[in-house]
């Protein structure tokens, strides 16, 4: 799967490919507007994850380019505006999703396979780890065939942890991604320890093996 | 009291004062003249009366020159060699019918060997009513001198200080952060001009200095933003190391959490820049209850977890005319500091109406509630938040022209804030 990152800044692409592709992800990178552009009209890629400011031109105007070239690429904008217009103004361009800088590279991860998973499979698809399979469209989980019952929370925590699998996602990134984008995480970690706890009850009672790993004062990891 | 009526007043009174003094003394002044000038005269006939003495041989001559001189007064005395008299009397005059002031000067003479008495009269009528005129005249001059110079002063102070009282006005409404510049004249009048250059430069110096302060926090914050990323980023692909030792894996955790509060921090100020260089200014029609219960649901596991009772009393919906980024800034601050800091099954109270917003949270009170609005002020350095969430509030306020108050009253906290 490919993935063209366009971002001025080298370190943070260089970071950017770095965690992307230890999923198998194919990662190109343009640094400049003009470049990205030349990209995008030679190639497909499934999923273009576009700054907004680059040095020589808007973001925004790569979209509309892209768009109106008919090509179907999913995109995520990365944005340092915090700014309701830009997300508005991107996603009405026909973005895929929006994420405000700075993003934890887990939360990007998982966004990243949420697109390239809509466009690949229309949306309705499975995610399978182990004996543990994701329906995405129900929002459910079950282990060896048999549906479990889990909160809201517990499940975005199971598929935080699965689109990022093999990965050492830290319980930073988790509290972010069970707030929400306005939150403001203000208290300690301590409610992520008792959604993991009851998320591990839940699956090990479904006689699951234990998957998740527990990195001490980090986070977690789901092996696979 | 006005500057023009203090000098206008200081002018008066000297003046009063002078024209009080100087009238008698004039008057005073002038009569003396008058009766010396008439004295020598009286005395000059003496030495006339002396000189017609050698012609006048026989009795019949003296009845002649007497009646021929009226003012000439002889009387036949006894004393002889009596020293010369000025004196003023009254007599009665036949024509005017009334008394009239008479100079008299005395003297004794000596003709053919007989004593008299000399008398030489002179009307002072003519020389009063002279003195009278005069007077007259000077104190009508006085009161015209006295008039004009009020209104001359008056009109020339009005003039001359209108630089003064338009400088005086600009600087009243002038604000340092709304933007506009300090216009201000260049009068005719040398110091006012100086004045107003010297305004105008303090001014300048200010608005740049302040300009510079508020630039420097924007861009500091703005070019943190990348670095600080990267070293998020960074950290977070060195946890993906294989093999973390324990140490090394807290270790990693605890410059994560560090990071963390770095990065909030920072928006924090970046936002904050923001809002004071005017960068949300377009005004929409907000829905204060969605607004809050768009805040609450963001918070709403805090409240759980801390067993909070939260209330929302807004009856009907309120619709505010204001920058929606603002409005989900102050109600996002207000209810997050709330949730924050409410003990353990505490109350929330959200109350609105067109008016104003109240937000109320039960808590033990504060140890300096005069400086609850301000940057990094926090009561206990236990809770995670960045000092910044009130100082946003306060500034959100200042920007969108809202009032907002804190007080403490039955065990709770409570903020308003008046639209």
């Amino acid at each position: 799967m490919k993935i063209l990152i366009v971002e001025d800044e080298r370190e943070m692409a260089k970071s950017i490919v770095q965690y992307l592709r230890q999923e198998s992800y194919v990662c190109e990178i343009a640094y400049t507007a003009r470049d990205a552009e030349e990209r995008i009209m030679m190639h497909d890629y499934d999923c273009v994850l576009l700054d907004i400011t680059l040095p020589d031109g808007n973001g925004l105007k790569i979209m509309e380019k892209l768009r109106a070239a008919g090509k179907l690429d999913g995109v995520i904008i990365l944005s340092a505006r915090n700014s309701l217009d830009d997300k508005i103004k991107g996603l009405n361009l026909g973005a895929d999703d929006y994420i405000p800088k700075p993003f934890h590279l887990a939360e990007l991860g998982a966004r990243v396979s949420s697109v390239i998973r809509r466009k690949r499979f229309d949306g309705g698809n499975k995610i399978i780890a182990h004996e543990i399979t994701i329906d995405l469209l129900g929002k459910t989980v079950s282990v060896n065939d048999k549906a479990i019952d889990l909160t809201r929370k517990e499940y975005d925590l199971m598929l935080f942890l699965i689109t990022n699998k093999n990965r050492v996602v830290t319980k930073n990134a988790i509290a972010e991604h069970l707030s929400g984008d306005d939150a403001e995480v203000f208290d300690n970690f301590d409610f992520i320890y008792a959604h993991m706890k009851n998320l591990k009850k839940k699956l090990s009672e479904a006689r699951c093996h234990d998957h998740i790993k527990t990195i001490y004062g980090l986070g977690y990891k789901f092996e696979v | 009291m006005k500057l023009l009526n203090r000098t206008i007043r200081n002018y008066l009174l000297y003046s009063v004062l002078l024209f009080l003094l100087c009238t008698p003394l004039f008057y005073f002044s002038i009569q003396k003249l008058f009766i010396r000038e008439m004295d020598e005269v009286l005395r000059s006939h003496k030495i006339d009366f002396y000189e017609a003495n050698a012609y006048l041989k026989t009795e019949e001559d003296l009845k002649f020159f007497q009646l021929m001189n009226r003012e000439f007064l002889l009387t036949p005395s006894n004393t002889i060699g009596a020293r010369d008299t000025l004196f003023t009397i009254e007599l009665y005059d036949s024509a005017a019918a009334e008394l009239v002031p008479y100079r008299v000067f005395s003297t004794s003479v000596n003709i053919h060997g007989r004593n008299y008495e000399l008398q030489v009269r002179e009307s002072l009528v003519s020389d009063i009513s002279l003195v009278t005129a005069i007077m007259t005249i000077q104190v009508i001059m006085l009161f015209l001198l006295l008039l004009g110079l009020v209104l001359i002063n008056r009109r020339l102070s009005r003039k001359i200080w209108d630089p003064f009282y338009v400088i005086l006005d600009r600087l009243k409404k002038y604000q340092i952060d709304d933007g506009k510049e300090l216009d201000l004249p260049s009068p005719s009048t040398a110091e006012f001009r100086d004045l107003s250059a010297a305004i105008t430069q303090l001014v300048e110096e200010n608005h740049s200095a302040y300009v510079n302060q508020k630039e420097f926090t924007e861009n500091a914050s703005h070019e943190l933003q990348t670095p600080l990323a990267i070293c998020r980023t960074k950290l977070e692909l060195l946890a993906q190391t294989k093999e973390l030792t324990h140490d090394q894996a807290e270790l990693i955790g605890e410059l994560f959490n560090g990071m963390d509060r770095m990065t909030h921090l920072n928006k924090g100020l970046l936002l904050l820049a923001r809002i004071e260089n005017r960068q949300f200014l377009v005004a929409e029609e907000v829905e204060i209850n969605a607004a809050v219960r768009r805040s609450l649901e963001s918070y709403q596991r805090q409240a759980q977890e801390k067993n909070l009772t939260v209330t929302v009393s807004i009856d009907k919906p309120v619709l505010i005319s204001v920058n929606p980024t603002l409005m989900d800034v102050l109600i996002g601050n207000l209810v997050s500091n709330a949730i924050r800091h409410t003990p353990g099954a505490g109350i929330v109270i959200i109350s609105a109406d067109s008016n104003s917003m109240l937000i109320s949270n039960s808590g033990s009170p504060l140890l300096y509630p005069d400086r609850i609005f301000e940057r990094f002020q926090r009561e206990s350095k236990t809770t995670l938040g960045t000092g910044l969430g009130l100082a946003l509030v306060k500034k959100v306020c200042d920007v969108a022209g809202y009032k907002v108050a804190y007080h403490y009253s039955d065990s709770m906290h409570h903020f308003r804030v008046s639209f």
